[in-house]
């Protein structure tokens, strides 16, 4: 690296002889980088803290740069986009250290107050009192492998193969065990009997050709061979009885698994997907899997055991010629071997154009509104087209493989089939083989054929499914972000204290939206929360619910970490009104009992008066019977506003927060909402965000966020009276207030 | 267009960027100086040295660089520098190998970074569409790979390329 003068300055108070004593020193701080800055290139090194020393090290163990602790002054971390830097701060300015990309930054922060504590202490003290610091936490390994398991799934993949996740999925089927085995059993049997006729069929013919043939062995014969094909047909018919019945109930199953595990996953995993993908995914990728797990799998041991049942006859038959049916299985081995890769890639970018259609469709469908509003349909369909053509053109050079693939099989197969007729024939003709044999042969050839060129789609079948499969069991095990401890602890009444201590969180890593937040909110207590937009409320009021965890620092919830708390029994004592309210497919009273369906009507229609709801859903001809969400009446902003607020309050949570509950209703509706309120939040603790802040007048406290950080806390007066921040944005509001525009 | 944070051609040239040698990125403008600027990308993607907005140690903007071309040139290296400090995601320039091991993607790949190794659960997901042409790869240790026109790279990567999307 090249270093500037800035930083030889730095560097040069560490004499030789001081270097080498330290070498031999441990140090008490390792952290890796991965960037060099000067050339702008991956490379790995690391920086190390000894006792009097912070060293930049190479791979190789050669020190870089060195600085000497009585020349830092403080050390930083920087985020940038993708990555971040790190630091020191000394006497003659701003140093960059090392640079680093994603992985490495959470190592980094979370070293910075034991860095600083270093560099407070004295260095005649000698003695360290510094903790080392792990570099990563040990949970994120698998047990098995000792590998860092991925970030977005819990089961470690390095030592999952193929073959686990097929026995995982055949556990789906543990439950039909003994429906499965007579299955297995049948098949095992039919495809014996199958076996048959060509040798049935052998011997007529040898009889029929004998001059000594009798009728009543041909008749014993012929009965035989129509005994084998009715007791074939029967056993076809029960074999596909049970296939639909296990089929049918293990895709329920499977698809139950599945939206399960959906469900189950945190918001974060939302956050970054389109959603509308899981609708085709849970119904497309189950079917998927369904079909080959019954039919495919059938198909599959059949032909197998078929293929070695008829070798065996071939054998049996004549083993010279069966041998030549060695010579081209090298070649088809390859061939298949070639197809299989070829088939996964294309398998798999076919799913993913499909998936894209999906995309679109969906998110058509969702701002259809504004789709509609803005005059884009064209546009719509033009974006559309474009995925739809993808997928085209990808079902097009799927089916050119085929195209290629199968007069391959056939003229293979066909000349294969000549020759043996030829060389059959020649042996028949000097008498070496009866005609019966010939014949049996050539059948047996024939039939042999059959699994050959079905290995070709079932290889495919197969392909698909365990595509399929990898995408099942990648939602099933998708790692659950806010996972419950198994020690997780169930609270059956709480009094409502919240303690923030040292709070950070980032919905990306390198960008933290919550800063430093210490906050204590007493049980009962009503906080108003105001900021800016995009200050870091909502946010803020996520982590009481968690629904992310802290990159670093604690919420307690009277006195116990969220995290040791069972989410299920967290969120029953909290009862929210969100930004964004949702309304399920169902009644209004349906609606407003969503958390408590068994409520009774006389608490829906009292949490309605309360919130204010009870004359608008009177003034519908369906009262509360009326059908809204997806399908069904639609309601006003305000009006759903309230019905969530009705939904929140019938909850009767010990904690209640209110993200811009009253945003969307004119300032009477609003008067009669905080009316209703405020008599509901006594004895709650109450943390409610309004931009309006006249809203948040009688709050017990406000709390002012800027930046991700908490820049002020008081009483309405307290802060008004100190002019800043809060008086700012209670003085801007007014100003608006008072231009007749905004007004009107 | 606002007059007030678009420069003229000859405004520009007379803006000075410059770090001191403390390593604090200054700008001056019109006698005006400003301590701690920052530089953010309005186009990070697609227009990556256009449009830089220069915002004071508060987070203000005081000016918008159309073009740092348009800089004198000791600004243009002042802000080459520290827009590179901002932005590190490497931008892919060759694919060297696809591989599936398991349900894992392993790509072999060159960047303007050097060479890279990702492992990848699955390609749905950690190749995301940023723009027309343009992706964004995410690995599994979260590292973030641009990459941009693959009409651009060379016969094998683009062959990798057709099969992944
Ligand atoms: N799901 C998310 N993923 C990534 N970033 C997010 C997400 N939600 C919010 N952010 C970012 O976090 C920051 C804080 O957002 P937040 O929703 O907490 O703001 P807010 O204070 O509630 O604003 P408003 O008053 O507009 O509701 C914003 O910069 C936003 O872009
Ligand atoms: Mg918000």
């Amino acid at each position: 690296m090249k270093t500037e003068s800035a930083k030889r300055e730095a560097g040069k108070p560490v004499n030789g002889v001081a270097v080498v004593q330290q070498d031999t020193e441990n140090p008490w701080l390792r952290l890796r980088a991965d960037v060099d800055f000067t050339r702008r290139r991956f490379r790995h090194y690391e920086v190390i803290f000894k006792s009097l020393t912070m060293e930049m090290v190479d791979r190789q163990g050669k020190t870089i740069m060195t600085f000497h602790k009585n020349n830092m002054i403080d050390v930083s971390v920087r985020e940038a986009f993708g990555g971040a830097s790190f630091f020191i701060i000394t006497g003659d300015g701003e140093i960059e250290a090392a640079r680093f990309s994603f992985p490495y930054i959470e190592p980094y922060r979370q070293a910075v107050p034991t860095i600083r504590n270093w560099l407070a202490e004295k260095e005649e003290t000698g003695v360290l009192a510094l903790p080392v610091l792990e570099e990563s936490s040990e949970n994120d390994r698998c047990s098995k492998c000792y590998k860092t398991s991925s970030s977005s799934t819990s089961k470690c993949l390095t030592c999952s193969s193929r073959w686990s996740m097929l026995s995982r999925l055949a556990a789906y089927c543990t439950p039909y065990r003994s429906p499965m085995l007579v299955c297995a059993l049948l098949l095992v049997l039919s495809v014996f009997i199958e076996v048959i006729p060509p040798y049935l069929i052998k011997m007529i013919v040898d009889e029929v050709a004998k001059p000594s043939g009798s009728l009543n062995v041909l008749f014993a014969l012929a009965s035989g061979l129509a005994l084998v094909q009715v007791l074939s047909a029967a056993m076809q018919v029960i074999r596909s009885y049970l296939g639909v019945r296990i089929g049918g109930k293990l895709i329920g199953a499977i698809r139950r698994d599945m939206f399960g595990a959906l469900l189950k996953l945190s918001m974060r995993f939302f956050d970054y997907r389109q959603v509308s993908q899981f609708i085709g995914r849970i119904q497309d990728d189950t079917d998927e899997l369904k079909e080959f797990l019954t039919n495919g799998m059938v198909y599959l041991v059949t032909q197998m055991l078929l293929g070695v049942g008829i070798l065996f006859m071939l054998f049996h038959l004549n083993w010279q010629l069966a041998a030549m049916i060695l010579i081209p299985t090298p070649f088809l081995f390859a061939g298949f071997y070639w197809l299989w890769n070829r088939l996964s890639s294309l398998w798999y970018s076919q799913w993913q154009s499909a998936m894209h259609v999906n995309n679109v469709i969906g998110e058509a469908l969702q701002g259809i509104r504004v789709i509609k509003a803005f005059a884009q349909e064209n546009a719509e369909k033009n974006r559309f087209e474009k995925v739809n053509n993808h997928w085209i053109n990808r079902t097009i050079s799927f089916g050119n493989l085929w195209l290629g693939v199968t007069p391959i099989f056939t003229v293979l197969t066909a000349v294969f089939g000549i020759a043996i007729w030829y060389l059959g024939g020649r042996s028949v003709m000097s008498g070496t083989m009866s005609i019966g044999t010939l014949t049996a042969f050539t059948t047996y050839l024939l039939m042999f054929f059959g699994p050959i060129q079905a290995s070709g789609q079932l290889l495919s079948w197969l392909n698909r499914s365990l595509g399929s499969a990898e995408r099942i069991l990648e939602i099933i095990d998708a790692k659950v972000d806010v996972p419950d401890k198994r020690d997780a602890v169930e609270l059956s009444s709480v009094s409502g204290e919240i303690r923030f201590h040292d709070v950070r969180y980032g919905y990306e890593v390198e960008r933290p939206v919550l800063k430093d937040i210490n906050l204590t909110i007493r049980p009962g207590e009503m906080i108003g929360l105001v900021g800016r937009s995009g200050a870091g409320k909502t946010t803020l009021i996520n982590m009481i619910c968690r629904f992310y965890d802290p990159n670093a620092g604690s919420i307690a919830l009277d006195g116990h970490d969220l995290k040791d708390i069972r989410q299920e029994s967290l969120r029953k004592h909290i009862g929210v009104v969100l930004q964004e309210t949702f309304l399920f497919d169902g009644t209004i009273a349906e609606n407003i009992a969503y958390g408590r369906p068994d409520n009774p009507p006389e608490t829906i229609i009292a949490a309605a008066h309360a919130a204010n709801a009870h004359d608008f859903i009177c003034r519908l001809p369906e009262g509360y019977d009326t059908r809204v969400g997806e399908r069904g009446h639609r309601l006003s902003g305000g009006e759903k506003q309230r019905i969530a607020i009705a939904r929140a309050l019938l909850l009767d949570p010990e904690i209640l927060i209110l993200d811009e509950a009253t945003a969307s209703v004119d300032t009477e509706t609003e008067r009669l909402i905080q009316e209703a309120l405020s008599r509901l939040i006594r004895g709650r603790t109450t943390i409610a965000i309004a931009h309006r802040l006249s809203t948040l007048r009688h709050a017990d406290r406000l709390v002012v966020l800027d930046q991700g950080r908490i820049v002020e806390m008081g009483t309405h007066d307290e802060l008004y009276a100190k002019q800043t921040h809060y008086y700012h944005l209670v003085e801007s509001q007014k100003q608006t207030a008072k231009t007749p525009s905004e007004v009107g | 267009m606002n007059p007030y944070f678009f420069l003229n051609h000859s405004e520009l040239s007379q803006i000075r960027l410059f770090r001191s040698s403390d390593g604090i990125l200054h700008l001056e403008q019109e006698g005006k100086g400003f301590a701690r600027v920052t530089l953010i990308r309005s186009f990070p993607y697609t227009m990556p040295d256009r449009f830089i907005s220069v915002r004071s140690a508060e987070g203000h903007e005081i000016v918008m660089i159309q073009d740092v071309k348009l800089l004198a040139e000791d600004s243009f290296q002042a802000v080459r520098y520290e827009l590179d400090r901002n932005y590190m995601i490497p931008v892919i320039t060759q694919i060297l190998t696809v591989r599936k091991k398991g349900s894992k993607w392993h790509f072999q790949i060159d960047t303007n970074y050097g060479p890279a190794a990702l492992v990848m659960d699955n390609l749905h997901e950690n190749i995301q569409p940023v723009t027309e042409s343009r992706w964004m790869v995410t690995d599994n240790e979260g590292r973030r790979f641009e990459l941009s026109d693959p009409e651009q790279m060379d016969a094998r990567s683009r062959e990798h390329w057709k099969k992944l999307i």
